[in-house]
């Protein structure tokens, strides 16, 4: 089976299939492009080695997932937020890891890597209030109590 | 490093896609990094409906908002708030728009969006619409003034839409009625159309159908449907459910306008699922779908001479195939199809022998009543690229059916074995065995019942009959209604009933019916005095009868258990001989599971009784 080089943006080579790092659509536009297997390593600016190596990781394990069925339009569509158990470990992982893997999914284009971790941040805001959301991801609360304020009047209508 | 302020708007967009609408609201609230994509989010889809869903338009989206949500919102909107209705892509008016419950919610609302469109205050890309027959009716009644203006809205969007073009706006329409369509939609904005009609009875003047403008036969509302569709050049999506089969016109009468349907039809090309649900039109209708469309789902009622037009039919890009038939009962009688040409053979295990279809990728077919027997293998082998696990299944399904009905077929044979045989008490247990083991016992039962499950030869008496009998007999002398309960009597009671029921048993056994001809009432009574004194004959008759009682129930209960043991093995056996395809004999499949149960008897001491 043929390999190919990535090298992680703080210069660190990994030979991987052909076929893991295909299941990123950016590497496999990139192969198609170029038509052959390249010998040099293909830079991936974006993404550190740690976080490479866990996206090459899942990679492996769903090396033979069935692509996604194309017809599914994407838009605007709510799915359940069940992730099947492998992820599921694979994702207890801390949280400044959980969003470079989001990130890193987004940037090489690996739609259910990326669904996975949406979920997984999904499944940590469900039933929260404001203050808990905050609580867990440490976010700061840049709102003057006046537009607090407005901002609860003008959409509590959603609340219910 | 990366905290959750990392993730930018397309992500926070993905993510939103798992939450509902009150956990956005809980992260809009959170930080200025949210605010915004969340604010977004909720007013991007406004949506006014209920739970209902049609054609699962939106999947997993969360369509439904309560009463309560309507409130608020229509409170905000009386104080003048600025809302985010400028961010509105898509505006779904379900059912809570036009409900009479919501009366003074839906009133002002209504009148609001009008004023939203009609002033360009809503930039939208596509509408979701339900047009009800409910609410047109109120907006066409004179004495419901308040909730004339149902339509008010549809008027508005109407207008709004006049100047749209398909590239940048498109309709979703789910109407249980096609009454005025064409006054509230321009048909070739319609990319999604679910249209379920109620056609009472055409033609009777005392139930007016009220799916289409005019009451009269059938042929008169396939040409209005026709009208209204014809224009709906850019459908995408089409499903056509019918909630009554209350009406068949003979064939011949609708053959005419079907196939002028049937040509507009052929001019959707963007069509690509259709699905057709119930009685459409008539049973030996088969809706040509357009040459684009790639997911064809039919449920319903339909003939041989539908599945003959159902195989001739190429279905040049269809992919996904979901049939389903109606149940019923298994000895229904198939669909009738008066006045139309039958096809050779319109049994239940009609052929249709060969496939016109070559793409297929997925099929489910469900229910398996009144379809071809050779479907799966004739599909199997045009369509190289669908998938086997879903054949397999398919085939799996099929065979479970027949074997459904071969276990209805021996199960109520037990039933009627066990019942039979109670009333045909063997030697041994009107005499004892004489000595002989239990066995002896056994074995005689075993064999009366397992030659009475294979014969299938009921004559006679049951247990049941023998029962009424009895009540058609006055009451004993008064010893049954004795108002006493002193041990002594009832212990004589009990033992008097085993000294009938012995007597009972010798009548059958001897007359080999009961009432015996011949015998009165009065010679019972005069046998069954003369036996009383026989205590421990009767004792010993009571005991084995007790247990001969037992004994059948087990024998039922066994058939039972066993048939839902045997039906998985053999359903896959039966699963593979489909799709070798082999056309079943379902008589020799009930006689294989009849010869597997009776078998299976030999733990009652069945050995060598078996022919």
């Amino acid at each position: 089976m043929s390999q190919i080089i990535l090298l992680s943006s703080d210069n660190v080579e990994m030979k991987v299939d052909k076929e893991v790092a295909e299941r990123s659509i950016l590497i496999k536009n990139m192969l198609e492009d170029v038509g052959e297997t390249p010998d040099q390593a293909i830079p991936i600016p974006n993404v550190n080695e740690g976080v490479l190596r866990k996206v090459i990781e899942w990679c492996e394990h769903h090396r033979n997932d069935p692509p996604p069925p194309a017809d599914e339009d994407s838009d605007s569509r709510k799915k359940s937020t069940d992730i099947e158990e492998w992820d599921q470990k694979f994702m207890q992982v801390d949280q400044e890891m959980l969003f470079e893997i989001i990130l890193a999914a987004n940037y090489l284009d690996i739609k259910p890597l990326l669904d996975v971790g949406c979920k997984t941040v999904a499944n940590m805001i469900k039933g929260k209030s404001p203050e808990e959301i905050r609580k867990t991801f440490n976010i700061q609360n840049d709102f003057t109590p006046e537009e607090e304020d407005q901002i609860r009047r003008e959409n509590e209508w959603a609340e219910e | 490093m990366a905290s959750i302020m990392a993730i930018y708007p397309d992500i926070v967009y993905e993510i939103l896609n798992y939450l509902d609408r009150k956990d956005i609201f809980s992260l809009l609230q959170t930080c200025k990094h949210f605010y915004l994509p969340c604010y977004h989010y909720l007013w991007k889809v406004l949506v006014f409906n209920n739970d209902y869903n049609p054609g699962n338009w939106y999947p997993g989206y969360e369509i439904c908002v309560s009463k309560i949500v309507l409130r608020n919102l229509l409170k905000l909107i009386r104080e003048g708030n600025p809302l985010g209705f400028q961010h509105t892509r898509v505006l779904w008016l379900g059912r809570p728009i036009f409900n009479k419950q919501l009366r003074s919610i839906s009133w002002d609302l209504r009148r609001y969006l009008k004023k939203l469109l009609e002033n360009g205050e809503l930039d939208l890309r596509e509408a979701i619409v339900c047009y009800s027959n409910e609410a047109l009716a109120a907006s066409e009644d004179p004495q419901r003034a308040r909730d004339g203006d149902c339509m008010v809205p549809l008027h508005a969007l109407h207008k709004y839409t006049q100047s749209k073009s398909i590239h940048d706006f498109s309709l979703r329409v789910e109407a249980s009625t096609i009454k005025s369509f064409l006054t509230y939609f321009n048909p070739e904005l319609l990319t999604h159309f679910e249209v379920s009609l109620n056609f009472d009875k055409p033609g009777d003047p005392n139930f007016p159908t009220t799916f289409t403008s005019i009451n009269g036969p059938m042929e008169v509302h396939i040409v209005e449907f026709r009208t209204v569709i014809r224009g709906m050049v850019n459908l995408e999506w089409f499903s056509w459910k019918t909630l009554t089969q209350a009406f068949s016109p003979e064939y011949a009468t609708v053959q005419k306008e079907l196939e002028e349907l049937q040509a507009v039809f052929s001019t959707f090309k963007k069509l690509r699922e259709m699905e057709l649900e119930g009685y459409v039109f008539h049973p030996s209708f088969f809706l040509v779908p357009p040459e684009g469309v790639k997911k064809l789902s039919i449920s319903g009622v339909m003939s041989p001479v539908w599945w003959k037009e159902f195989a001739a039919a190429p279905l040049t890009n269809v992919e996904v195939l979901d049939l389903k038939t109606e149940s019923g009962n298994p000895s229904s009688n198939h669909p009738s199809v008066p006045g139309e040409p039958s096809p050779e053979n319109t049994d239940f295990d009609f052929l249709i022998k060969e496939v016109a279809c070559r793409g297929l990728k997925r099929i489910t077919i469900r229910n398996h009543i009144w379809m071809p027997h050779d479907l799966e293998v004739c599909i199997a082998r045009r369509n190289p690229d669908l998938d086997r696990t879903l054949v397999r299944e398919a085939a799996l399904q099929k065979a479970v059916a027949i074997l459904d009905k071969s276990i209805f077929i021996l199960r109520s044979r037990s039933r009627r074995a066990a019942s039979t045989f109670r009333g045909r008490i063997p030697r041994s247990i009107l005499e004892g065995s004489g000595g002989a083991s239990e066995n002896t016992v056994k074995g005689d039962m075993a064999q009366a019942f397992s030659e009475l499950f294979s014969t299938d030869n009921y004559e006679g008496t049951s247990v049941e009959n023998i029962g009424d009998s009895i009540r058609s007999w006055e009451e004993f002398g008064g010893i049954r209604g004795g108002e006493r309960e002193h041990g002594t009597l009832r212990q004589l009671r009990d033992y008097l009933d085993n000294c009938m029921g012995m007597v009972l048993d010798k009548y059958i056994h001897q007359y080999g019916n009961f009432p015996p001809p011949g015998r009165s009432q009065l010679d019972f009574i005069a046998d069954c005095i003369k036996t009383f004194g026989n205590r421990d004959e009767i004792q010993e008759w009571a005991k084995r009868k007790q247990e001969a009682t037992w004994f059948l129930r087990n024998c039922e209960n066994k058939v039972v258990a066993d048939t839902d043991q045997l039906l998985k093995p053999m359903a896959e056996e039966l699963a593979d001989r489909i799709l070798a395809g082999e056309i079943l004999n379902r008589e020799h499949i009930t006689d294989k599971l009849k010869g597997l149960l009776v078998e299976r008897f030999e733990g009652f001491g069945l050995e060598g009784y078996i022919s």
